[in-house]
């Protein structure tokens, strides 16, 4: 798989650079096995925290996977109406640009490499933040949604229409998400939100915090309808 | 217990990309535990999402990707909380310089490494992130241009350009140690 194609722009000793780099960490060999690593990831994903992180860029198959969660829009448990899309109505971020906006609800900021790191607060806006995300060329569908609680929680499920579900094809892959610094904090890469796809990020406002959810779509999902289903998160 | 997320064998894949992923971690994180950490974490990731990672151009690379980005995070929660220890990759490599490899110590992975080799993996962390992305991805990982492009979504031709200013920056590095070498002597 390997080529060096590009090696011979750098001159005649880069592989001498390599085999270094190689020598310096080589006999260096994992200790745990896989049947670790699954039991890792069964532990996070059943972590609010980690759920809540976006389990880094997974997060879109585990939204996938439990058939996405419902909104409430501020109303009782379980129970959902739908917030409308804000489309981008700014221009996006020019290279070097930055930015700080500070909100109650919510920060938006970006050092000036394009991504943009949104923090969501546990007592947020959502039409602030969807607005947030327009001015800067990103369009946003952001949605609360309120779990009921008893020995776990339970999520009601979402699907687009009555009757149909989302599918995998309705996503867009994870490119262009990465966890940020805190539960509820995620970077954006512009670059990597084509026009016409959509950020959706639903809420979940539990007893003690909110569980956040993040995911590309492809095109806007529309708002969440309710399912028959639930799910239970924990 | 069975390896039963997606239909895709996962435990084949982490067979083959564990210690190729490790190492690539390894050589841009201080601590050996950590990265082994780290590369534990972003394999059970992949493997919470490996329905659809399993369609990535280069899921290893996802995979060295997401640990050396949760080792950032990690970074900048700590950097809040207390200065951060900078100085000890430049310990390391001064004592690389100064040819005590062996007490490199804890993540010093093989005996066989020089001096030099380590005085590399300290210039490595220097690095800016993109640059030592693509040193990793295409080192470590044994990516050809076009796939770390795809992985790390930019222009194959950007990966070359930082490729370029990678092996530059390493290469002054080690030219300056040198010089630093023939001073002593």
């Amino acid at each position: 798989m390997k080529s060096t194609e590009d090696f011979g722009l750098t001159g005649p000793s880069d592989d001498e650079l390599f085999d270094g780099l190689h020598r310096s960490v080589a006999g260096a060999t994992m200790t745990a096995s896989a049947a670790d690593v699954v039991a890792l990831g069964r532990r996070a994903r059943t972590r609010h925290r980690a759920v809540a992180a976006g389990v880094g860029t997974s997060m879109a198959a585990l939204v996938a996977a439990i058939g996405v969660l419902a909104p409430s829009a501020d109303s009782g448990p379980g129970t959902a109406s739908a917030r409308g899309l804000a489309t981008a109505t700014g221009k996006r971020l020019a290279p070097g640009q930055t930015l700080d906006i500070q909100e109650a609800g919510f920060s938006l900021s970006s050092k000036g490499d394009g991504k943009v790191t949104l923090s969501v607060s546990e007592v947020f806006d959502a039409a602030k933040i969807q607005a947030a995300l327009a001015s800067i060329g990103i369009s946003s569908r952001v949605e609360r949604i309120t779990a009921s609680e008893g020995s776990g929680i339970i999520v009601p499920t979402c699907e687009p229409k009555t009757g149909r579900q989302f599918a995998d094809d309705d996503f867009r892959n994870y490119e262009g998400l990465s966890p940020g610094t805190g539960a509820r904090a995620m970077t954006i890469d512009a670059a990597h939100i084509p026009a016409g796809e959509v950020l959706v990020v639903r809420l979940t406002s539990l007893k003690q915090g909110v569980i956040t959810a993040w995911s590309l779509y492809k095109r806007d999902p529309g708002p969440c309808i309710p399912a028959n289903k639930s799910v239970k998160v924990q | 217990m069975t390896v039963d997320q997606g239909s895709e064998d996962f435990a084949a894949f982490y067979e083959r990309h564990r210690d190729p992923c490790f190492r690539a971690v390894l050589a841009t994180v201080p601590d050996r535990h950590q990265a082994e950490e780290l590369t534990a974490e972003a394999f059970a990731r992949a493997w919470a999402g490996w329905r659809r990672l399993r369609r990535h151009p280069a899921p290893a690379a996802w995979v060295v990707r997401t640990a050396l980005n949760t080792h950032v995070s990690w970074w900048r929660r700590r950097r809040r909380e207390v200065a951060w220890d900078g100085g000890a990759l430049d310990a390391e490599a001064d004592r690389a310089a100064s040819g005590t490899a062996g007490t490199v110590g804890a993540d010093s992975a093989d005996g066989d490494a020089t001096a030099a080799d380590l005085l590399l993996r300290a210039a490595l962390r220097r690095l800016p992130p993109r640059q030592r992305e693509v040193v990793v991805l295409r080192v470590f990982l044994d990516l050809d241009t076009k796939t770390t492009a795809a992985a790390l979504g930019v222009a194959p031709g950007t990966v070359q350009a930082h490729l370029h200013r990678a092996t530059k920056a390493l290469r002054a590095e080690l030219e300056a140690s040198d010089e630093q070498e023939e001073v002593r002597r």
